[in-house]
């Protein structure tokens, strides 16, 4: 088995009716979002406290919520977290940055600790798989440095080898590209949209709106737990839905490459 | 009784008030060298340690008539014996408390709203003692003597001193000196059989023991004094460099100790060596036995020769110690002080002394 | 970087952790033999060696010190920093906080406060033989206070930070209780309590090493078994529990291993500190967190920190035998800051 394979079949995500919170307070009210294709990146934008990352973590079975989340015919927010290992992986923001643990060895770990192990389907070994999914990352010669000897940027695509080595059908990331540099924040969304092509669904948390006009295919804005704008990226980011959202006044014109870009004008 | 009582109070005041009139003051230096005026002898006074109750009851055969506070200890360690004070003297459960056992839980507002003509303190002790500056400075200024009294630094040259002490500040002197001779009269026997006599000095290990385990041995100073003074070698004070420590069982086996004791004082039902105020003989010997019987003791010469006594802990803290002091040297001794019993040296204290006697099993020696 | 040279390179740092096991856990036989082989008698190493091995041929004295004093001291110091350290490690993962260990978060205070009420109070189960109070109390009270920890953490629903907080509050409160104790204690029962809670080796006999033996033989499987998924606990507990683990499961397990591990421990020998924060540690310098390895790691340095402290506990002051509580922070200390800092020069 080579890495870039998906170990379910593809189908597509229906996310309906999510209902989440801290203690008495709702975050997501019954969200709905348009059914997502497999093969697809979807990017969520809105402002802090939107609820971008409680839906991640929602889907992931990290927050408690109600609802549905359909993965084809399989409803995820019925499964165990041992169950719904098998179709999602959550990247959080934050990695720890002071564990003295080799790259290849936190790779093997997401592998080895997990109760359901993507070997049972595969002849290769843990390393094996492990290597290569840090080859596709880019950071095989990193291998064996330990994580708290790499950069910010370094460590990010570890931990991005690390959600992605089992293969998961939807991956679930949350603003994966905040801390980075310019070249690292290019280098974790171009494998996002290569993992998009193996067949996998990725919801990413972003806060670039021109990174996610380039990079997704598709766009949700959300305020206060609301769904304010859905669709392509050219659909949803308008001037109108920044200016709901944010309260910032913007244009969206295509530069001189015919990429459309979101310019500031307050 | 009461009445009696009473009639003696009134006695004491007023003779005590004619001595104040006369203008003689009482003015003694305490075993800390602090110079102390009482206007006369003291009649409501603070104990800075419950137990030295023992203390006062060789002086006087009401001893809690005298006592104006003190800390809780006695009810804490006294077993059995505090039990057979309070029966004597219910008056006893009326004293007022000023802290626990420890120093540091003594309450200095306590002691001067109690208004004591005097507070004696021991000069190391688990109460207030010569180190509690605080403790001086406040009750000074308060206008409250205090003395310092020691039978636990050094036993052997301060216990006569500190009795003096307690007779003058008392006005029971009498007593005091009834006592002084008779313990003077025991010590000088034994120290006069010892000089020039050079006798090897049998070796002596000593344990103290507290529930399952043995807390340590005396190294320099006191039970070491004691040892010392009969003319043995405690073979704790080689090694540890203060009162009390931890002994390598190691080295108490390659030293092969001629004498084995052990203090206790465990009442019945509870673990550790059980001796004491109402302790039988065939209790303390079963107990003791319990104690040598661990395989370290196994080796040890003293336990294969039976050469194993115990005695009763809180002698190491009283002018009691004479007693304990001929029980040593009888052990040490025996061809020596073969006419020297500990048994009788306290018959005759309880007859003589004590307002109340100690009944039980204080020495022993394992069958 | 060619793939065969990363495999290389990647199985030789898989032999060279293998191999800093196998050096600490030569270092702890030496120190050991070491150990066994002081004492203020001078005994040649070969009279000790042949009184181990063929104890009837030696007269009963040397067969005494050697079989009831030397041996039962040190195979405890072995046991008791092998059973902290692993307890300190397990915590520091499960609780993501490097400052854990049975001594920050009112384990071993609670075993106190058990020793305390058997030793001041005579209090302890009924029927119980009163020679084994004090160390069923403490062993009642260490395993009470991390049960409780569990379930105080459980009814509030909130994370690791939550249980480190009331944790160390709970530190505080049994610390208090033992004062209010120890202010009610009998002078005599004081000195018993104080002498307690220093830590001794004196202690030990066979029966208290068969116990604590038999416990770290059979919690140790468990610990390494569980060894992936701590080091996958580590990365983070979000990415863990996507991944499938059973994080609170793992981590109540893990409370309960180091219950067991401390409150046994703590009971036969009093509260010996700082192994369990400093033996974690330096398995953490010397072999990093992948914890296949820093387990047993942790295991060994302990026993070796223990080990040191039993021989220095005896040699000091040959013939007394120093608090071994005390000696073990005075041996781990300086251990651990060579370490951090021959760690920061590289």
């Amino acid at each position: 088995m080579s890495s870039g394979t998906i170990i379910q079949a593809p189908a597509s995500l229906r996310i309906a009716d999510i209902v989440c919170g801290y203690g008495k307070r709702r975050i997501l009210d019954k969200l709905t979002l348009p059914e997502l294709q497999p093969g697809r990146v979807l990017s969520l934008v809105g402002p802090n406290g939107a609820g971008k990352s409680t839906l991640l973590r929602a889907i992931a079975g990290l927050n408690k919520a109600t609802g549905s989340v359909h993965y084809g015919a399989v409803d995820l927010l019925k499964l165990s977290m041992k169950g719904k290992a098998r179709y999602l992986s959550f990247m959080p923001q934050m990695v720890p940055q002071d564990v003295s643990l080799p790259v290849i060895d936190a790779v093997i770990s997401a592998l080895k600790a997990s109760p359901f192990d993507p070997l049972d389907q595969a002849n290769a070994s843990v390393y094996t798989l492990s290597l290569n999914m840090l080859k596709r990352v880019g950071i095989e010669e990193l291998a064996l440095q330990n994580l708290d000897q790499l950069s910010g940027g370094q460590r990010q695509l570890a931990s991005l080898a690390r959600s992605v080595v089992r293969e998961p059908s939807i991956l679930l990331l949350d603003e994966p590209t905040s801390a980075l540099d310019l070249r690292h924040q290019v280098a974790v969304m171009k494998l996002i949209r290569s993992f998009a092509g193996d067949g996998r669904i990725v919801m990413v948390v972003l806060h670039d709106l021109n990174m996610a006009m380039r990079w997704s295919d598709e766009v949700i804005v959300l305020k206060e737990g609301k769904l304010v704008a859905a669709g392509i990226p050219e659909q949803a980011l308008t001037p109108e839905s920044v200016w709901e959202v944010y309260g910032i006044r913007v244009r969206v014109e295509a530069c001189s490459k015919g990429i459309p870009q979101v310019l500031v004008d307050a | 009784m009461k009445l009696n009582l009473k009639a003696v109070c009134l006695a004491v005041v007023l003779g005590a008030a004619a001595v104040a009139s006369m203008g003689q003051n009482i003015t003694v230096t305490d075993i800390v060298g602090r110079k102390v005026t009482l206007k006369s002898p003291a009649k409501k006074v603070i104990l800075g340690e419950g137990r030295a109750i023992i203390t006062l009851s060789l002086l006087h055969p009401d001893p809690v008539s005298l006592v104006a506070g003190w800390t809780g200890d006695f009810k804490k360690s006294g077993g059995l014996l505090f039990d057979e004070y309070q029966k004597r003297f219910p008056a006893m459960a009326k004293i007022p408390v000023i802290g626990a056992s420890g120093k540091e839980t003594v309450s200095t507002e306590r002691i001067i709203s109690l208004q004591p003509e005097l507070a004696i303190f021991g000069a190391g002790s688990h109460g207030p003692d010569a180190r509690s500056a605080d403790v001086i400075r406040q009750l000074e200024a308060a206008g409250i003597p205090i003395i310092f009294v020691d039978f636990r630094l050094h036993p052997f040259k301060n216990t006569i001193p500190s009795m003096e002490l307690l007779g003058k500040v008392l006005g029971r002197e009498k007593q005091a000196n009834d006592y002084i001779a008779f313990y003077k009269s025991h010590y000088d026997k034994i120290e006069q059989r010892l000089k020039g006599k050079n006798l090897p000095r049998p070796k002596v290990y000593m344990e103290m023991i507290r529930g399952e385990n043995l807390v340590g041995s005396p190294g320099k100073g006191n039970l070491g004094e004691f040892i010392d003074f009969v003319g043995a070698h405690n073979i704790g004070a080689d090694i540890l460099p203060g009162e009390v420590g931890t002994l390598n069982m190691e080295y108490v086996i390659r030293q092969q100790p001629d004498i084995y004791i052990a203090t206790g004082i465990a009442t019945p039902g509870t673990p550790g060596f059980e001796i004491g105020y109402g302790i039988t003989e065939a209790q303390a010997q079963q107990s003791l036995k319990k104690q040598v019987s661990r395989p370290v003791a196994l080796p040890l010469k003293a336990v294969q020769q039976k050469k194993v006594y115990g005695f009763w802990h809180l002698f190491y803290d009283s002018p009691l110690n004479i007693a304990a002091v001929d029980a040593l040297a009888r052990w040490a001794h025996p061809e020596l002080f073969k006419d020297i019993d500990p048994d009788e040296t306290l018959k005759i204290i309880n007859e003589k002394f004590l307002a109340v006697p100690f009944k039980g099993t204080y020495f022993m020696e394992l069958k | 970087m060619e793939t065969d040279l990363i495999n290389l390179q990647y199985k030789r740092r898989f032999r060279r952790r293998l191999l800093l096991l196998l050096l600490l856990g030569v270092s702890v036989v030496v120190v050991f033999c070491v150990d066994i082989a002081v004492g203020p008698s001078l005994m040649e190493l070969g009279e000790v060696f042949k009184t181990i091995f063929a104890p009837a041929a030696a007269d009963l004295a040397t067969r005494v010190i050697i079989w009831e004093v030397r041996l039962p001291y040190s195979v405890m110091a072995l046991l008791v920093g092998a059973a902290l350290s692993l307890a300190g490690l397990e915590m520091q993962t499960t609780l993501n906080n490097p400052m854990a260990s049975p001594f920050t978060l009112g384990v071993s205070a609670a075993a106190a406060l058990g020793a305390a009420l058997a030793i001041v109070l005579s209090a302890s189960i009924p029927g119980l033989d009163p020679k084994w109070a004090v160390a069923v109390n403490a062993f009642i009270f260490a395993f009470g206070s991390v049960m409780l920890l569990q379930f105080l953490s459980r009814l509030g629903g909130s994370g690791v930070e939550a249980l480190v907080l009331l944790g160390i509050a709970m530190d505080f409160t049994f610390k208090a209780l033992v004062g209010i104790l120890q202010y009610v204690a009998s002078a005599e029962a004081l000195q018993q309590f104080v002498f307690w809670s220093l830590g001794s080796l004196t202690r030990s006999n066979w029966e208290s090493i068969t116990v604590l033996g038999s416990i770290i033989a059979v919690v140790m499987p468990f610990s390494i078994a569980a060894s992936w998924q701590m080091t996958a606990l580590r990365l983070g507990e979000d990415s863990a529990r996507s991944y499938g683990i059973n994080v609170r499961r793992l981590r109540f397990f893990s409370l309960v291993r180091v219950s067991l591990l401390t409150a046994t421990a703590v009971a036969f020998v009093g509260t010996i500190g700082f192994v369990g924060l400093v033996g974690p540690h330096i398995a953490k310098l010397l072999i990093g967190e992948d914890h296949r390895f820093s387990l047993p790691a942790a295991v060994l340095s302990g026993a070796l920190v223990m080990s040191l402290a039993s021989i220095a506990s005896k040699a000091i002051s040959p013939g007394a035998i120093l608090p071994v509580g005390v000696i073990t922070s005075l041996i781990g200390v300086p251990i651990f800051v060579w370490l951090i800092y021959s760690r920061k020069k590289k």
